[in-house]
């Protein structure tokens, strides 16, 4: 199960479990998650290394070759079930905000 | 320490996880000085002579929360050295020290709160064993020093002298591990309030550890200080109950004694931001401080040979009949107190109706004794002193200190201006007293 610190993914959180809907390797999904967010966000490779870290520690990913030095990382069932919530939660955001933001000058 | 030629300077690798800013800082300005970091040697920073370069440094604290002990992580080392990072150094703690030429590149921790929670177990580790050493120093001295009148009041004056350096000892220890958990526990706070309010996290800058680290130093220096005046000759003994030149001439020799060595070790060149620097003078001026210094220990070990006017007899001098100790309630207990690796006598001399405390270290009392008995002898008023010696009978006047060695106190026996060692059974008392085990006549004959 998720830690309770993960029920609410931050920004970075959520791009990298975006890019890691497929197979990557650290340097790679930070290529990712720049080319998804349009190069706005940026993840130092100390801060990604940790949430990777956290992720797997808490089954939200999962390593696809142990055996090298350098790892590569894809999300699972369960991580794909946060992710949907996190999107589901952040949908509801722009749908509720939409309803002022319409009415508003 | 070791200086191999002018082209490598070394600094002690060491620095706290609240100061990763300043180490960062110093690397830079030590690039920008021409001397570019190797590696780590042992526990020291190696640094090269190179072409100045404006380089920008990180140190950061990772570890992975899979592994128990921090351990090197190749993998975070080739995802750093994948976004441009060069490693540089990996110290305990899981403390990683990066380097790039470029100045735009992504900081290796880029989410505040993660660099936070990286160092906030080891800051509140080193808080906790902080406190726990500054409340066990307490503890210890609660429970060992119940009359603390002596060793909280301290009073200058010649009849009642105090451990005046063992306390100085004891204030300094405790101070600075409190005062190393304020500092941590401040820088704590003030950065979990950062993290919250969603601001960058902080660490020391380099000026500030710089000022920090002088203030280490007098520190180190005062305790290094004590603590030789516990172990040594020089203590508080004369400087308390030595004539004005003795006090003048120990307390120079003190300062030099301690001070010329630390004037030589630890240089502040503008080069040096941290501490030493490798060159053929220091070398030398090293190797002067450290003649100085010995020769200052000889003068002090000579100086105190001099003042002893002790002759040792290889058969005792007087007989135990000579001594008569008689009845021990007429003499006051003697007193013995200890904490860590010093312990306290109180050493009553009956007939003057004055006490001498001293201070020593455990196994030394010979040396306590030799030292202090003139001063005893000195004391004794002869004129005083006619009940005691009617009382006994005998014209000895008993100065014992407790000390025991297996089943037997040392103690020590004056007469006509004279003192012996003596030895007596421990479970007995001084009233059984068997023999003269020790065969030192002061002043000698």
């Amino acid at each position: 199960m998720p830690r309770k610190s993960l029920q609410t993914l931050s920004e970075p959180m959520y791009y990298v479990l975006l890019a890691l809907t497929k197979e990557l390797y650290g340097t790679e999904i930070m290529q990712e998650v720049k080319r998804i967010s349009g190069g706005r966000i940026k993840i130092g490779p100390g801060t990604l290394y940790t949430m990777l870290d956290k992720f797997y520690a808490n089954g939200i990913i999962e390593r696809t070759n142990n055996s090298l030095a350098i790892k590569s990382y894809i999300i699972t069932s369960e991580g794909k079930k946060l992710l949907r919530e996190e999107y589901a939660r952040l949908s509801t955001l722009i749908i509720d905000g939409e309803k002022i933001m319409e009415g508003l000058e | 320490m070791s200086v191999k030629n002018e082209n490598i300077l070394k600094a002690p690798a060491s620095f706290e996880y609240t100061e990763l800013r300043a180490v960062e800082e110093f690397f830079e300005k030590q690039e920008a000085m021409g001397w570019q970091l190797h590696g780590v040697d042992r526990s020291s920073f190696v640094f090269h002579k190179a072409e100045p370069r404006k380089i920008r440094y990180q140190a950061v604290v990772f570890n992975s929360e899979l592994e128990e002990k921090p351990s090197y992580s190749s993998e975070f080392v080739q995802m750093c050295a994948n976004e441009g990072w060069e490693y540089v150094a990996f110290l305990s703690g899981g403390r990683y020290i990066f380097r790039s030429q470029r100045q735009d590149i992504t900081e290796i921790m880029t989410d505040d709160e993660y660099k936070y929670k990286s160092v906030v177990r080891k800051v509140s580790k080193d808080i906790t064993l902080a406190l726990f050493w500054s409340v066990l120093i307490v503890l210890q001295n609660a429970l060992k020093f119940t009359d603390t009148s002596f060793y909280v009041a301290i009073k200058m004056n010649e009849s009642e002298p105090v451990p005046v350096i063992f306390v100085l000892v004891t204030v300094y220890v405790l101070l600075w591990w409190i005062i190393f958990a304020f500092d941590k526990g401040l820088w704590l706070i003030k950065n979990r309030s950062r993290v919250k309010n969603g601001e960058r996290v902080t660490s020391y800058d380099l000026g500030f550890v710089k000022k920090k680290r002088r203030i280490t130093d007098a520190v180190a220096v005062l305790s290094v200080l004590a603590l030789i005046g516990i172990y040594s000759y020089v203590d508080s003994g004369y400087l308390l109950h030595g004539s004005s030149m003795d006090k003048i001439i120990l307390f120079f020799l003190l300062v030099m004694f301690v001070g010329v060595p630390f004037i030589a070790f630890f240089p502040r060149g503008a080069q040096s931001e941290f501490i030493f620097f490798g060159k053929k003078k220091e070398i030398l001026k090293r190797s002067i401080a450290v003649a100085l210094s010995v020769l200052m220990f000889l003068g002090v070990f000579a100086y105190n040979r001099t003042r002893q006017d002790v002759k040792i007899y290889e058969e005792a001098p007087v007989t135990v009949d000579d001594l008569g100790f008689a009845d021990p309630e007429t003499y006051k207990e003697i007193t013995v107190s200890a904490t860590g690796i010093a312990q306290q006598y109180r050493c009553y001399v009956s007939t003057a109706q004055q006490h001498l405390m001293y201070e020593l270290f455990v196994g030394e009392w010979e040396w306590l004794t030799d030292r202090y008995v003139k001063k005893v002898l000195k004391n004794i008023d002869e004129s005083a002193s006619t009940d005691m010696i009617e009382l006994n009978g005998t014209p000895w006047d008993i100065c014992y200190v407790s000390v025991r060695e297996g089943d037997n106190s040392l103690g020590l026996a004056v007469k006509d201006g004279k003192a012996v060692y003596v030895i007596y059974p421990s479970d007995k008392g001084a009233a059984e007293f068997l023999n003269i085990a020790y065969t030192k006549l002061f002043p000698a004959e």
